[in-house]
């Protein structure tokens, strides 16, 4: 358990000296940078995405509807911010004469924060509540938020004036205002540690939650729902409240990834971008929050430098590849590699070499 | 002593798309006995625990739980959790322990109380609590197992773990879903040995096959043939029912 600690503290310190390595000039681009702000963000929503469904077993195939939830309120401050609190284009074409209700809390920066946590936090508590009520579970919950992300995003683009539907909210600058150029360089390094450290204190509470008797408590429903309702536990109850936090983190997510995006789109809510989010947290290894860093990074990272070369047009192969791999020999994915895998097989050959030679001189005899 | 039965079966009715699992069953459970139900396959038997723990709900009847002091509980209708808080445990007939956890944290989460999500984010287990898990864990026999992973344990160990996780509750009544299904001759002795043990402190419901066992750890019998109580008294003289042989006993012997 320390190791994970230890590996968690090496990532940070790798990212923490990015910004350095840029200004030292080692790094070229500040595309790069902005790049690995992204990744923060990503890292973010799979340590959410792991605690339900790593510890918890519920599989989630819309978590991207609460990504798209905290970056569209993230937006929706930043946007205003640059309007300077009139009402924007495509409201105007929308027929739209003054600013809509839902947008009036975005005018200010804190009541922007709260809307951030509430407003996911409502959506998946409704949604958590009555499915887990109901004890619908496996497969039937991965279908049904599958069909809800899918619906939410039909609704963001069928409100268009209130959202802009297809294009979403774009031309946006950061929390602290323009990133771009080199002058703004200073604000830039502003908002990446600022992600960073919302990266940390995610890192911190599902360390500590995963670690108290709540945290056993996740593992316990996953190993055997029916055993913890026996032991008197109110499991939907536990599972809804697993549900909002895993939500509630992820919008945090998406709204530091707004801050380096520049944008936000329905097609962060759809569901290949939700089953993009599951990848990264298999490939990494679910149920250790490390793992669900380590493969949001990786993962991100390859596509990063594959996609742009000739490998373009297969890398949706070749990630869907990984993850059937994964999934059938690898079921600890990276973490569980090193953890378990390898040293099982290191210890296996050193027993094959160890019982090599009585076997033979048996065969001998 | 209290002489009322701890749990009174009242007219239990159970009907599946038209079959009926349970026809008009009455049976009343004495306080610190050990009562066991057997009857052949589809005899209703897990039917008649579903219903008592509250995971089947009854077509007719009423189970009625009477406590220490006197109060009457009607179990039927209430949700499982709080059938589990009234001190009523069960135990499965497939072994299911937490497997992903240790035997201590198997424990842990089974003790009484503690069970909202605030208790379990910010509660921290008092000494107490911990001396009466290894209290529990060594009369059951697993004391020196109590930080393995509790998937690792061999088949038998987990149905001791599992009645010990019932026991750390204080229950007032285990049900026990046949205990010393697949266990050898020694263990099955040694779970009977376990039973009996308990029995000072609750009450115990078991569904079991294995005719040695139910006459080494019975008090009462009550024969379940196709959803009707066929009979029901003390081991011997159920044992010894002509028609119980003819239904039960003879027809095993037949297949074995």
């Amino acid at each position: 358990m320390k190791k994970q600690n230890i590996c968690f503290t090496i990532i940070v310190l790798i990212l923490a000296a990015m910004p350095i390595l840029l200004q030292l000039g080692f790094i070229t681009a500040s595309s790069t940078v902005l790049f690995i702000g992204k990744c923060i963000a990503f890292a973010i929503v799979a340590m959410g995405l792991d605690l339900i469904w790593g510890y918890t077993g519920i599989l989630s195939l819309g978590h991207g509807l609460y990504f798209a939830l905290g970056g569209y309120a993230m937006a929706m401050y930043l946007k205003l911010q640059a309007t300077g609190g009139q009402i924007t284009d495509f409201m105007h074409i929308g027929g739209l004469t003054e600013l809509p209700m839902i947008w009036k809390p975005f005018l200010n920066l804190p009541l922007s924060i709260i809307m951030i946590f509430v407003i996911p936090a409502i959506v998946s508590g409704l949604i958590g509540y009555f499915i887990f009520k109901n004890r619908v579970k496996g497969v039937y919950f991965s279908i049904i938020s599958q069909a809800l992300t899918w619906a939410a995003y039909s609704i963001f683009i069928a409100l268009s004036p209130y959202t802009n539907g297809n294009v979403g909210i774009t031309e946006i600058q950061t929390i602290v205002g323009s990133i771009r150029g080199d002058k703004n360089r200073m604000n830039m390094f502003i908002v990446f540690y600022g992600a960073l450290i919302i990266m940390v204190l995610t890192y911190a509470l599902c360390r500590f939650s995963t670690s108290t008797k709540f945290g056993k408590l996740l593992i316990a429903i996953r190993d055997g729902e029916n055993r913890t309702y026996f032991s008197g536990y109110q499991v939907s109850h536990f599972k809804t409240f697993a549900y909002v936090l895993s939500a509630v983190i992820a919008a945090v997510a998406g709204a530091v990834f707004v801050n380096f995006n520049g944008s936000i789109t329905p097609s962060q809510m759809t569901i290949s971008y939700s089953i993009t989010m599951v990848i990264w947290v298999a490939v990494g290894g679910r149920g250790t929050i490390i793992g669900a860093i380590i493969g949001a990074f990786i993962i991100n990272l390859c596509e990063y430098n594959l996609s742009s070369g000739s490998l373009v047009d297969i890398w949706q192969y070749i990630i869907g590849l990984i993850f059937v791999i994964t999934i059938l020999f690898f079921k600890g994915g990276l973490v569980g590699l090193v953890r378990e895998q390898i040293p099982t097989f290191i210890s296996k050959l050193k027993n094959k070499s160890h019982a090599e030679t009585p076997v033979k001189s048996k065969k001998g005899a | 002593m209290n002489n009322t039965p701890v749990l009174e079966i009242k007219n239990v009715s159970v009907c599946f798309d038209g079959f009926y699992a349970l026809t008009d069953v009455n049976a009343n459970v004495k306080r610190n006995s050990i009562h066991f139900f057997i009857g052949p396959n589809g005899a209703g038997k897990t039917t008649l625990l579903d219903i008592i723990c509250g995971k089947t709900k009854p077509t007719e009847g009423n189970v009625i739980y009477n406590t220490q002091d006197g109060h009457s509980v009607r179990l039927t209708g209430l949700p499982e959790y709080q059938i589990v808080r009234h001190g009523i445990g069960r135990k499965f007939q497939v072994p299911s322990v937490f497997k992903s956890l240790s035997v201590k944290d198997n424990m842990l989460l089974s003790l009484k109380g503690h069970k909202s999500i605030i208790d379990c984010i910010f509660g921290k287990p008092s000494k107490e609590e911990f001396e009466h898990i290894d209290y529990v864990l060594e009369r059951v026999g697993l004391k020196e197992r109590t930080d393995i992973c509790a998937g690792t344990l061999a088949h038998g160990e987990k149905q001791w773990l599992e009645i010990a996780m019932q026991l750390v509750q204080k229950p007032e009544i285990i049900m026990l879903d046949e205990p010393a299904a697949g266990m050898g001759k020694l263990e099955t002795f040694k779970t009977g040995e376990i039973l009996k043990d308990i029995k000072k402190e609750c009450t115990i419901i078991v569904i079991e096959h294995d005719m040695d066992f139910v006459r080494q750890t019975a008090d009462i019998v009550t024969v379940l043939h196709e959803g009707k109580v066929l009979t029901e008294g003390l081991v011997d003289e159920v044992l010894a029912n002509e028609t119980v042989q003819a239904v039960y006993l003879g027809r095993s012997k037949a297949v074995s």
